[in-house]
């Protein structure tokens, strides 16, 4: 007999097919998808006798990787004197190297200071000797476990290893091999020298692997309803992730720093866009239904609107949950507790994370910050596109985001004057601009696209 | 019933009348009836057409006369009938009875009659409007001596436009003088008695030499029926004679030229006249009619566009690009020349400038037609023929544009010259890229190399004017701009005679920057000023077209203003303060731009951020500071002498706004004033004065600076971008250290260092520099085919010829600016992200070194950490 709590669990995933949780929120989902990867990786290279394609998003069967913790690097951070007795040959060597940690740390959005617990501490995922898996401390001791990672990292790796298209997902493999192998630079090296008196260790060779045998992922297997029953779960949005990803590590003019810098926004927002569009499923309304983004400086109609589809999205969210609960697991509901609380709040953090909200608390619209117009115009834009082109062409029918006045007649259910939705794109413009993805060529034509 | 024959015949005959010819027996047969039907002389009964209403007095004056017994007027439009009687009353030389006779679809039809008050109305049965004389005369005839004498003293002159400017003043001064000029027979009576109904005392006539003795005559029966004061003036071999006529009729005397008369009265005497401003009248000036029509706030700003220009109001300007055009059709080798960059640039200019002389009017307007550019042109000192396709965007759709365009790349027999915005020009050619793409290489090579042409053939030729700078050289087109509208003292002259001149904007705009030599002060510093911070902003990045440029002079000598609109601000008292913020610095730096304003003015963006009133210098501000106090301009207050009593917080907060506006004000006048002299004096630059402390070293390096120094200017430049990438103050004074990008966004203290590059190694070149420098020290084609300046700076290391930075202004001054240590993380997002992103670029490549040694830059000084053997990290600090 299941528990209560395993019956809500089967909710979230029947509703979102994946583990969506206020734990995983934000970047956590896309570092959760890159200790994955990176453990997948790892295993590559010590698995001789088996292929890139069996290993690193296998198109079938269950997910196995490796799982460095970094745990000294990440205790380090918290303390005050050594966590290893006799790393550092002086305190000012510990002090400077903890200096540079302190450079390498992923940021944790919506937190003014960073947290004491060094659990919830991750380094950002660059170079590829700084990702790591979650870990806690049980006993004093420390054991490499779930903690931050859900389970939405997860999900992001089904989406991407259920891609229909073999040629592109084979480029992906290739090229995820190329940017999470080993980077040898100065901070490689420097991080492995830490990882090196790391409690828990990874095997380092293929014998290795025998005393400790990789893991096996189960919440990834079960995504996306398992084996069985993956089509009815993916979104609109799990094909864009694929595109998405597939461009970020394969276009030219991008420094690895910046594929991985606009994975971990590209990620967590096709995710909890998949969220937005599941659950508008669950209750049958209509998935791809537009919604209206702010880009302006100023109170406007146009934020009005985009508060109003903010708001009427995270209640989607709790609805679909409470219908779903209602016919599968009416027990989850009697508890009266807010449990579906955990899954709205991954949706609104991680938008936030990402720039696609305005704050992470309060009064929210849907904005779309410097960030991630960069993160799409990288992923979805090929060769420069004139402005109106990629408001109508990618962020309208492909993103269903309407910001500009080419996308007004999407909209169904809110009513906007031209004339501020025309503002609003030219402060999109602007926008575009100042993160350097602009070039006018002339009055009438503003290209948008990547010139770096 | 005489009423129904008259308006019988009176159909009849206007149906066979031209009313709109010239003759002036045109209205014989229809007076001949009149004349019958009420038994009166032909010749007593005076004919006019009435037309625009605020020409009723004028033709009323030329109609009536002492021989006039009764007045036709006819209207084909329906009159207001209150208008003409006012026309009569006032402006009538003899009220006599008048008929209107007006058409009414195709009849004519008598409406009125206007009998003055105690006479019989001619007709019977039609309704009568009484008359009465208004004006009086408001003086004695020749109860001013004062005014015969200034007449008199203008015996002498050699100028004809002075004695003009002079009659027109003292005209000014008495509204009982008449002045009038005639030029022609033909008109001379008409205009002699336009004069005459208005009553004057006295009466004024500039004519030609040819006409005096007409002019004698018209105004002897002015004066003998009259007693109206008249002098009649002409020039002469020996300047201006004046006769006078007297009321006694026939008796005259002519004033030959004297030395005495000239003595009588000097120009200064006959200025200060002027400032009697009650007495004046407001007054349309043309030339600003003209300048506002260069703004297309309304709809009227035909002369932006060259196709609705008339010949000789085309603003001629001679570009470098013409010149370079020229030259390459000159060249036996046929070429396809592309005009590309923004719309406004100036291209259809050019094309009419290369068909100038070649043909004429008819010529252009052949061109206007020729969209598809079907026509081979004979331009003089051309090789071949010439086609020209004035604008690749008229041809729809972009297929057809792309079919021509390969036609004339693949043709031999004809030159070709092709206007197309840069947009328009990708779109057409990625619809034929096999013939086209050429075009692209030589655009793209243009932008990377400094070339015009693609590798591969030197006849296709492709200007981008983007690349054109408005203030190029001394000043460039806005110079230009600024002399043509402003220099010509005659255009403006009628300025100093209106009654709103101590008020007007527009004059006080022009005072500011004129350099015409009745300029109230010397404005050669506020014209270099001026033009110093147009160049600033182009050196900013910002493509300034010429259209712009044009727009920008006309908003900032107008604001938008036209002549009517500052008389009607200027008659309504309390609207009269508003014309304050017209002034130039208010339009530069402080006026609210409205939604369509800011859409076309977009420098002023730009330029709003360069606000001098908002940069605090200290010996600028002492200085300042010193004057207001001297000149009493701080007024009572907190900073005044005499401290009122500021009892609550908002009359505090009233009284620092106003000062605040107060200094702005000054600063920015200041710095519109300052001179070379004040830059030694204060050691402040102009540039600093705008807030960039950093212009005057992008000057220099532009022009190669000593070795020396160039090192100075590196070392700071380094410090400054180790700050950006998170190493604050870390200063070097051999190596630039490329922080691992990692570390380049934490905005942390300490970081690890991918790669070093020795200062000797780097250098700081102009962006032509580098073009010269790649193509083996010759000139860049680009260079020569606009009107160049260098926006750009290149951090160039030359141990392996890359160029690690560009820079422009903005971007040098945020580097330079963050050598003292500070990088707005918010504020400076954009420049910071743009500079991190090329840093990480040239990072990554140099990163893969194989030395154990780990080098760090930390808070405290460098290190290299090791990694020893059995694991122990080592710092050492160096």
């Amino acid at each position: 007999m299941p528990t209560r709590a395993e019956r809500g669990r089967d909710v979230v995933q029947q509703v979102f097919g994946g583990a969506l949780y206020q734990q995983g929120r934000g970047f956590y989902s896309a570092l959760e998808l890159f200790a994955i990867l990176r453990g997948e990786v790892l295993l590559a290279d010590l698995s001789a006798n088996q292929t890139v394609a069996d290993l690193i998003l296998p198109s079938s069967g269950s997910v196995r990787y490796l799982r460095p913790s970094h745990d000294h690097a990440r205790r380090l951070l918290v303390s005050d004197g050594d966590v290893v007795a006799g790393v550092f040959g002086t305190s000012d060597t510990r002090e400077a190297v903890k200096g540079l940690l302190r450079g390498l740390e992923a940021p944790v959005p919506g937190r003014k200071r960073p947290p004491d617990k060094w659990q919830v501490r991750h380094l950002f995922p660059y170079p590829a000797e700084a990702i790591h898996y979650d870990a806690v401390e049980r006993r004093g001791r420390v054991s490499v476990e779930r903690y931050q990672f859900r389970g939405a990292g997860g999900l992001a790796h089904k989406i991407l290893r259920l891609d229909p298209q073999r040629r592109r997902l084979d480029e992906t493999r290739a090229a995820l091999h190329k940017l999470l192998g080993d980077s040898g630079t100065a901070v490689g090296q420097l991080l492995k020298a830490l990882a090196a008196h790391d409690e828990v260790q990874a095997p380092a060779s293929s014998s290795g692997l025998d005393d400790f045998p990789p893991f096996e992922d189960e919440v990834e297997m079960r995504s996306l309803g398992g084996a069985a029953g993956v089509a009815d779960l993916e979104t609109s949005w799990a094909e864009i992730l694929r595109e998405g990803a597939h461009r970020l590590l394969l276009r030219d003019g991008l420094t690895d720093f910046d594929r991985v810098e606009s994975l971990l926004h590209w990620v967590p927002f096709c995710i909890a866009m998949h969220q937005l569009e599941a659950a508008r499923r669950t209750l049958g309304r209509d998935e791809r239904a537009a919604i209206v983004f702010d880009a302006g400086y100023s109170r406007s109609p146009v934020r009005a609107a985009a508060r109003s589809h903010f708001g009427q999205a995270t209640n989607v969210i709790r609805e679909s949950l409470l219908q779903t609960a209602r016919e599968m697991a009416p027990e989850v509901l009697s508890a009266g507790s807010a449990w579906w609380k955990g899954p709205r709040s991954f949706f609104t953090t991680t938008l936030f994370a990402v720039g696609a909200s305005n704050a992470n608390v309060g009064q929210r619209h849907f904005e779309l910050r410097p960030q991630l117009i960069q993160t799409i115009v990288r992923a979805l834009v090929d060769v420069p596109l004139a402005h109106d082109v990629f408001a109508r062409e990618v962020l309208g029918k492909r993103l269903s985001i309407v910001c500009d006045t080419a996308g007004a007649d999407m909209l169904s259910d809110v009513t906007l004057d031209r004339r501020d939705l025309k503002s609003n794109g030219q402060a999109l413009v602007s926008r575009i601009d100042e993160v350097g993805l602009l070039r006018a060529l002339s009055d009438a034509t503003l290209m948008v696209g990547v010139y770096e | 019933m005489i009423k129904l024959l008259l308006e019988q015949a009176a159909t009849e005959i206007l149906a066979g009348v031209d009313l709109s010819s010239r003759s002036s027996t045109k209205f014989l047969p229809l007076a001949k009836v009149f004349a019958d039907f009420l038994s009166l002389d032909s010749a007593r009964i005076g004919v006019k057409r009435l037309r625009d209403p605020k020409n009723y007095g004028n033709r009323i004056s030329e109609a009536t006369g002492t021989e006039v017994e009764l007045l036709v007027l006819i209207a084909d439009q329906d009159v207001d009938q209150n208008a003409v009687r006012r026309a009569l009353e006032g402006r009538a030389v003899e009220l006599v009875p008048t008929l209107l006779v007006v058409r009414r679809l195709s009849k004519w039809l008598i409406d009125f009659q206007y009998v003055p008050k105690g006479r019989t109305p001619p007709l019977p049965g039609i309704p009568v409007v009484e008359i009465a004389r208004q004006n009086g005369r408001d003086a004695e005839p020749h109860g001013l001596p004062e005014v015969s004498e200034r007449i008199l003293a203008l015996v002498g002159l050699k100028d004809e436009a002075v004695v003009r400017s002079r009659i027109a003043s003292l005209s000014n001064a008495y509204p009982n003088l008449i002045f009038k000029r005639v030029g022609e027979h033909r008109n001379l009576k008409n205009r002699i008695r336009e004069a005459t109904g208005r009553r004057p005392s006295h009466l004024v006539v500039l004519t030609s030499e040819k006409l005096i003795d007409a002019a004698r005559s018209a105004l002897r029966s002015v004066t003998a029926s009259d007693g109206v004061a008249c002098y009649l003036i002409w020039m002469g071999s020996d300047g201006a004679f004046v006769q006078q006529i007297g009321p006694d009729a026939g008796s005259s005397e002519v004033r030959h030229p004297s030395n005495d008369d000239l003595l009588v009265y000097d120009g200064e005497r006959m200025e200060g006249s002027v400032t009697e401003v009650e007495g004046l009248a407001y007054r349309q000036l043309e030339r600003v009619k003209q300048i506002h029509r260069f703004l297309p706030l309304n709809a009227n700003a035909e002369n932006l566009f060259e196709e609705h220009l008339a010949e000789n109001q085309r603003l001629r300007y001679e570009t470098r690009t013409i010149a370079y055009l020229k030259r390459l059709i000159a060249k036996s080798r046929r070429c396809v020349i592309v005009l590309t960059g923004n719309a406004g640039h100036g291209k259809t200019h050019m094309c009419f400038r290369l068909l100038e002389g070649a043909v004429g009017s008819e010529g252009i307007s052949t061109l206007l037609a020729d969209i598809e550019g079907s026509k081979g042109w004979a331009i003089p000192d051309a090789s071949l023929p010439v086609r020209i396709v004035k604008d690749l965007s008229e041809l729809e759709p972009p297929m057809r544009a792309a079919e021509i365009l390969s036609d004339l790349v693949t043709q031999d027999e004809m030159h070709a010259i092709v206007c197309a915005n840069e947009g328009r020009l990708r779109d057409v050619v990625s619809r034929s890229p096999q013939t086209l793409q050429p075009i692209l290489d030589a655009l793209d090579r243009g932008l990377d190399r400094g070339e015009t042409s693609p590798a591969s053939d030197d006849s296709i030729q492709v200007i981008n004017l983007n690349f054109q700078a408005a203030v190029a050289g001394d000043g460039g087109f806005l110079k230009h701009v600024l002399a043509h509208f402003l220099d010509n003292q005659a255009a403006w002259n009628v300025c100093a005679r209106c009654r709103a001149h101590p008020d007007c904007p527009i004059r006080g705009n022009r005072m500011d920057l004129t350099l015409s030599p009745s300029a109230e002060r010397d404005n050669h510093d506020s014209r270099t000023s001026l033009m110093e911070l147009v160049r600033i902003a182009e050196e900013t990045g910002y493509v300034l077209t010429y259209r712009e440029t044009l727009v920008l002079v006309a908003y900032l000598i107008t604001g938008g203003l036209t002549c009517a609109e500052v008389e009607r601000r200027h008659r309504d008292g309390r609207r009269r303060d508003s014309l304050k913020r017209f002034g130039l610095l208010d339009l530069l730096f402080d006026a609210p731009l409205s939604e369509d304003e800011s859409e076309i003015l977009r420098v002023l963006h730009r330029i709003k951020r360069l606000d001098p009133g908002r940069i605090a210098l200290r010996p600028v501000d002492e200085e300042l500071h010193c004057e207001m106090e001297e000149e009493g301009r701080l007024g009572a207050g907190v900073f005044g002498e005499d401290s009122v009593q500021l009892r609550t917080k908002r009359d505090l907060d009233r009284e620092v706004e106003e000062y605040r506006a107060l200094v702005r004000q000054a600063r920015r006048r200041a710095w519109l004033r300052s001179s070379e002299i004040d830059e030694e004096r204060l050691g402040v630059s102009r540039s600093e004065r705008l807030g960039l402390s950093h212009h005057k070293t992008f000057r220099a390096l532009q022009e190669g600076p000593a070795d020396t120094e160039l090192v100075e200017i590196l070392r700071r430049l380094v410090k400054g971008l180790h700050t950006i990438q998170g190493a604050v103050n870390i200063e070097s004074k051999t190596s630039l250290r490329l922080v691992d990008p990692s570390f380049g966004r934490s905005g942390n203290h300490s970081a690890i260092i991918a790669r070093s590059l020795r200062i000797k190694d780097l250098d700081l070149w102009p962006e032509s520099r580098w073009w010269r420098h790649r193509r083996g020290d010759e000139t860049p084609p680009v260079m020569e085919s606009v009107e160049w300046i260098d926006r750009r700076l290149l951090l160039v290391d030359r141990s392996n010829e890359e160029v690690l930075l560009s820079l422009d202004l903005a971007a040098f001054e945020f580097v330079m600016a963050a050598a003292d240590g500070v990088v707005m993380r918010e504020f400076n997002a954009a420049d910071r992200r743009r500079v991190l992103t090329r840093l990480a670029h040239h990072a990554e490549k140099g990163r893969h070194d194989e030395s154990d040694a780990i080098r760090v830059l930390l808070e405290r000084g460098d290190g290299t950490l090791t990694v020893e053997r059995d694991g122990t990290i080592l710092l050492e600090r160096t």
